[in-house]
């Protein structure tokens, strides 16, 4: 009796805490015990400041990943934005608010795009955001010959390298964006519809509601993101380059599926962004231990695909136990 | 009944699919409190009459009233309007949230009309689970709960949708003793609450223990409708059966020879317990039971695939620990499956390439194939069954169920397998279909097969069994010989004892 | 008696009318294909008559190998209903694998091909095995394999790009054959072999009974994990000999050669008639498909317009083509 007392025990801390908290944990020691400068307030918000831009991609991706879809067109969707957004400013000499607006909005109806591809067309996911990631390459390359856009105002400047009472802008942004996702996940009936999508969306079609719409919203709500976090990156390089998002929409996929989102219907905002502060404190601390750049994707991708097999194996191990629990 | 007005009355109900007569003139009526049950065979009608209920299904012929009102326009929605509601498992339940979440799903409680009003959910849910008798943590989520909570969760969802015409498909067929005895409790609370319910159940003893009134129906007709307390079980069991064993069974009985199949203690996920069974060539051996009991998954099990553990497991004189598909493939055990749909056919592929699938490593051991012998193989097939029309380059997704049928039967045999294992041959097929798949049973057996038969039609089972075993819940009930009284093979299939 | 055989003779009536209709439509949407493409032809050609120069569609074709080498791997697995997201960084790992072998290595110029091919089977071998064995949906397991063999080849390159190879390597991208392209050679040799295959084996035969009803074959007694293994290692060999031409005609190999490949490579067998939901199609449509995506390509730099927008009219094709192959499925 003790002993499947035990059991089950184990099996709730692994069901209810992703396993990469306890991963995370153990880099965070490693990286303090083995660089100096690892646990350093510099560094803190050296990270921070590089990592808001991962965070709110995460914050979009894991709402698309709870439907049970996949988001690869927001690294893209990311660069576009930037490069309409530094065009207007540039070109048009609109204001800074305006110039936002404008990313955002651009970032939503590249979402919406994807969600008529995949609610109304019914194309998989993952192919209807490859070909958004292609719409979204070839428009911001094309738009300037595959140049940078760069001279932005220099009042742009703040959004990514000022700080509001001591923080950096960026992490006040991301933590706005946090709060945002994690009330619509837990505080709204949309929150609840979007769960429904992926655990079981005949239940939901059952209840009379237009599933199709929520998730048509839910790449929207992707979409946003990318635009809000066009907007960091632009500031901080001062500069948008087409391509600059290329292989960020990896990182975020790799956040939220590390952050407990391997299956849909589930995922949380707070695992999204322990799976993006994994990625962010192996990638920084790769970099204090002074491995090479040209390393460190195949160290990401290897980590990813072992991460994935093993929350498999966890999830079904779980699954076995609350079976046997039940008999 | 202390109310006489019926909450619902169906009159004269009609329904044809193409080739059967699935409904024809059934009444059906319900009061305010009533358990109504409703039993009948595979195939009798009784989930065509729901799915008329649901709306899902437009009938042909026949009124449907309300307290008394006719309803000339029924259809889901307004069905729904009116207060009907199915429950089936697990099937419009989110399992990853709380039961509060999916009691309420799509009708949440709000404030300020946009965030969720978490605790007056779960206030609302428990009272309403608390109505019916039932205690379960509304912040639990849905997968912590056993089969039977998850069953009360459905029908609370249901009376939060104000539910007044419950419709319980089998509900106790996935319940231990305990949790059955939950559910009825339930059910009496819902019937004080004025609530009626439609109970469909294969499981006669529950019959008495629940039920106000019965209804028996056999090939899409009404048979008798009667109060519980005027009729015995052997009665209902008469009503259901009803029919002489037509002759059309040709089944040429010859004394059979060598075991061919032995299995003994084999076990496998939740639904086979001990099974333990024997064929012998040249032998048609039924395996009877309940839907549920266990069969389909016991040769699933023996064929390799669902893992499995047995005491004893000895093929065609060998003996195995374990079988996969294709090893069974290759000593000679074929399995024509249940769901012909699912398992057994490539919709999208030609008659040939679905005839020829089986056989493939067999015809063509050098793995490169040739086009005349691939074409001859699946011709000898079409002219052997008889498969109309024969023409092998046609997707059998066009084809009628019985020509289907016949096709996964041939892509089997033309993989020339000695023990042959077959889910419900004729499940969904014509009667000249039948007759024709039948013959080729005993043509098969009495040509040295050994052949292990599973289904749930009572006639097919004594008229082509040489010897029948019944299963009830995951064990072998019972061996019975050929000429065995039918009620006595049911009356063991429920449960009931000798 | 007679009812019952005039019932069937209408079914019968019924089911042959219908699969006339369903006949004609298959000629239709095969002709639609090849229409489509003289079509495309046609226009290209009259608004720049440089179009259809010999020497035009020859090099057209022969830049076009690659690329159609590599739809055929997706074909493979198109087949079997799965996807593999992973090839386009397939191509880049073996060609940059094969560039290692030719310039920091003094082995022979074959040995690069081998490794460049062994790698890529290896690379489809544990795509399939996560697939198969550890049941990881297709998009996900390939997802996580193209960012693995991006990081490798990153890797193994480090900071420089490999150029200049031994010239017999570079016969196979740039050499002629009886006056014809090696890489067309290449292509015509591997179409015939994988159209044996799917046609004559029995292993091209279950992978079209995996992709119709994964469930039923696996009730057949097809061993459906190891076949599907074998489909990822094929399509991951494909696209190494993708990788390997379009190293030796480029003569220099870098990171970001094989990206550019996957949108077309999901494109060109939808395009060609092969079903996303698996067990319909073909090479021969992949070849169409392929010379569609590669014509408007091709016309699109005839006609002066900016190979920065390229891109853009992929993923619109993508995007178009797999609707067609949705709707297409629902008619059935």
């Amino acid at each position: 009796m003790k002993f499947t007392n035990r059991k089950k025990i184990f099996r709730l801390i692994l069901e209810k805490i992703p396993t990469v908290f306890w991963i995370l944990l153990l880099m965070v020691i490693y990286f303090s015990v083995s660089s100096s400068n690892f646990l350093t307030l510099g560094n803190a918000i050296n990270l921070s400041r590089q990592g808001a831009i991962l965070l709110t991609l995460c914050l979009g991706v894991v709402v698309v990943k709870i439907t049970g879809g996949m988001d690869l067109s927001n690294g893209a969707v990311m660069s576009l934005c930037g490069m309409i957004m530094a065009w207007a400013l540039v070109n048009l000499n609109v204001p800074v608010y305006l110039a936002i607006l404008i990313s955002i909005i651009m970032g939503i109806i590249l979402g919406t795009l994807n969600g008529f591809f995949v609610s109304i067309l019914g194309i998989p996911s993952f192919i209807a955001t490859l070909g958004t990631q292609g719409i979204a390459v070839g428009l911001s390359l094309g738009m300037n010959n595959g140049n940078v856009i760069a001279g932005l105002p220099k009042v742009f400047y703040e959004i990514g390298n000022g700080s509001i009472l001591g923080i950096p802008c960026p992490l006040w942004i991301s933590l706005l964006v946090f709060a945002l996702t994690n009330l619509i996940l837990t505080q709204t009936p949309l929150g609840v519809y979007i769960y429904a999508l992926g655990g079981n969306e005949e239940a939901l079609k059952l209840s009379g509601k237009p599933a199709w719409i929520y998730k048509i919203l839910a790449y929207s709500y992707s979409g946003l993101t990318a635009g809000i976090a066009a907007c960091i990156l632009t500031s901080r390089n001062m500069a948008a380059q087409p391509t600059v998002g290329s292989g960020m929409e990896f990182e975020a996929f790799a956040g939220v599926v590390l952050g407990g989102s391997f299956i849909a219907g589930k995922g949380t905002a707070i695992g999204a962004v322990l799976g993006a502060l994994f990625i962010l404190v192996l990638r920084n601390g790769l970099n204090l231990l002074g491995i090479p750049t040209y390393l460190q994707l195949a160290i990401f991708g290897t980590v990813l695909i072992n991460a994935i097999v093993l929350s498999t194996l966890v999830e079904r191990w779980v699954q076995k136990m609350r079976d046997e629990e039940r008999e | 009944m202390n109310n006489p007005v019926p909450l619902l009355e169906m009159k004269n109900i009609c329904k044809t699919f193409p080739g059967v007569k699935a409904l024809d003139h059934v009444d059906f009526d319900l009061f305010p409190g009533e358990v109504h049950v409703l039993v009948g065979e595979n195939g009798a009608g009784k989930s065509t009459l729901m799915k008329v209920l649901a709306g899902a299904y437009p009938r042909d012929a026949g009124e449907i009233f309300v307290e008394q009102k006719a309803q000339p326009r029924w259809n889901p929605t307004v069905a729904r309007e009116n207060g009907v509601a199915m429950v089936y498992q697990e099937f419009t339940l989110l399992p990853f949230r709380n039961v509060a979440e999916n009691i309420f799903l799509g009708r949440e409680k709000k404030h300020a009309g946009l965030f969720l009003n978490k605790s007056l959910m779960h206030t609302q849910a428990s009272a309403l689970l608390k109505s019916i008798g039932v205690n379960v943590d509304t912040r639990c989520p849905l997968l912590e709960l056993g089969v039977a909570e998850q069953q009360m969760v459905e029908i609370a969802k249901a009376l939060a949708m104000d539910a007044r015409i419950l419709v319980l498909d089998e509900p106790t067929s996935a319940l231990s003793m305990r949790e059955i005895e939950q559910l009825f409790s339930t059910v009496r609370k819902l019937k004080e609450k004025g609530v009626g319910i439609i109970y469909i159940s294969h499981r006669l003893e529950e019959i008495k223990q629940i039920g106000d009134r019965v209804t028996v129906m056999r090939d899409g007709q009404l048979i008798g409708t009667r109060k519980i307390d005027e009729v015995s079980i052997d009665d209902v069991i008469r009503m259901m059966i009803g029919r002489e064993i037509e002759k059309l069974y040709p089944r040429h009985y010859c004394p059979p020879g060598e075991v061919a199949l032995s299995v003994k203690g084999l076990k496998s996920g939740k639904k086979v317990h001990n099974v333990n069974l024997e064929i012998r060539f040249g032998e048609i051996v039924g395996l009877s039971g309940l839907v549920g009991s266990g069969r389909t998954e016991t040769a699933r099990a023996i064929f390799g695939l669902d893992s499995m553990t047995a005491d004893d497991l000895e093929i065609l004189g060998k003996k195995y620990k374990h079988i996969d598909p294709s090893q069974a493939v290759d000593i000679g055990l074929g399995l024509i499956p249940e769901d012909r749909r699912r398992d057994g056919l490539f919709p999208i592929l030609s008659m040939e390439k679905n005839l020829v699938m089986v056989c493939l490593r067999k015809i063509f051991p050098s793995g490169i194939m040739k086009p005349a012998i691939e074409r001859s193989t699946a011709n000898e097939y079409v002219r052997k069954f008889n498969i109309q029309p024969p023409a092998l380059d046609r997707f059998v997704h066009y084809l009628s169920g019985g020509n289907q049928q016949k096709v996964v039967i041939g892509k089997w045999l033309a993989a020339k397998p000695r023990v042959i294992i077959i889910d419900e041959p004729t499940r969904g097929i014509d009667v000249g279909a039948k007759s024709e798949v039948h013959a080729f049973m005993d043509l098969l057996a009495n040509s040295g097969h050994a052949i292990l038969m599973i289904s749930s039609e009572m006639p097919e089972i004594l008229g082509m069994s040489d010897r029948i075993y019944v299963m009830h819940e995951g064990k072998v009930a019972g061996e019975f010989p050929r000429g065995t009284d039918s009620e006595e093979i049911l009356r063991r299939a429920m449960g009931v004892r000798a | 008696m007679d009812q019952q055989t005039s019932k069937k003779g209408e079914e019968v009536v019924k089911s042959q009318s219908r699969n006339e209709s369903n006949r004609v439509w298959k000629y239709i949407s095969r002709f639609s294909r090849i229409g489509a493409l003289v079509l495309l032809g046609v226009a290209i050609s009259l608004l720049n008559p440089n179009f259809l120069k010999i020497s035009n569609i020859i090099n057209v074709l022969r830049q076009a190998a690659p690329q159609i080498i590599i739809s055929f791997g997706m074909t493979i697995i198109f087949l079997t209903g799965g996807i593999d997201l992973s090839l386009g960084s397939v191509v880049t790992l073996t060609s940059v694998i094969a560039g290692y072998f030719l310039t920091q290595t003094s082995l022979p110029w074959w040995c690069a091909i081998a490794g460049a091919m062994a790698v890529g089977a290896l690379s489809g071998f544990i795509t399939g095995q996560l697939i198969a064995f550890v049941k990881l949906p297709p998009a996900v397991a390939s997802y996580g394999m193209l960012w693995v063999g991006k990081g490798i080849a990153f890797a193994i390159m480090g900071a420089s790009p490999f150029f200049s190879f031994a010239d017999q390597f570079r016969h196979l991208g740039r050499g002629y054959f009886l006056g014809i392209p090696m890489p067309i050679w290449i292509v015509l040799v591997i179409a015939l072999i994988l159209g044996w295959l799917l046609k004559y084996t029995t292993l091209g035969r279950s992978l079209y009974g995996i992709g119709a009803n994964p469930r039923a074959a696996k009730a057949s007694g097809i061993k459906v994990s190891r076949t599907l293994v074998s489909a990822y290692m094929l399509s991951g060999t494909l696209a190494a000999i993708g990788g390997i031409i379009l190293a030796a005609r480029l003569n220099a190999v870098d990171q970001d050669l094989g990206a550019s490949f996957l949108l077309p490579a999901i494109a060109s067998p939808v395009m060609g008639g092969t079903s996303m939901a698996g067990g319909q199609g073909g090479v021969g449509g992949t070849i169409i498909g392929s010379l569609i995506m590669i014509v408007v390509t091709n016309g699109m730099n005839l006609l002066g317009i900016n190979s920065l927008w390229q891109q853009l009219v992929t993923g619109v094709v993508v995007v178009l083509s797999v609707w067609l192959d949705v709707v297409m499925r629902k008619r059935n």
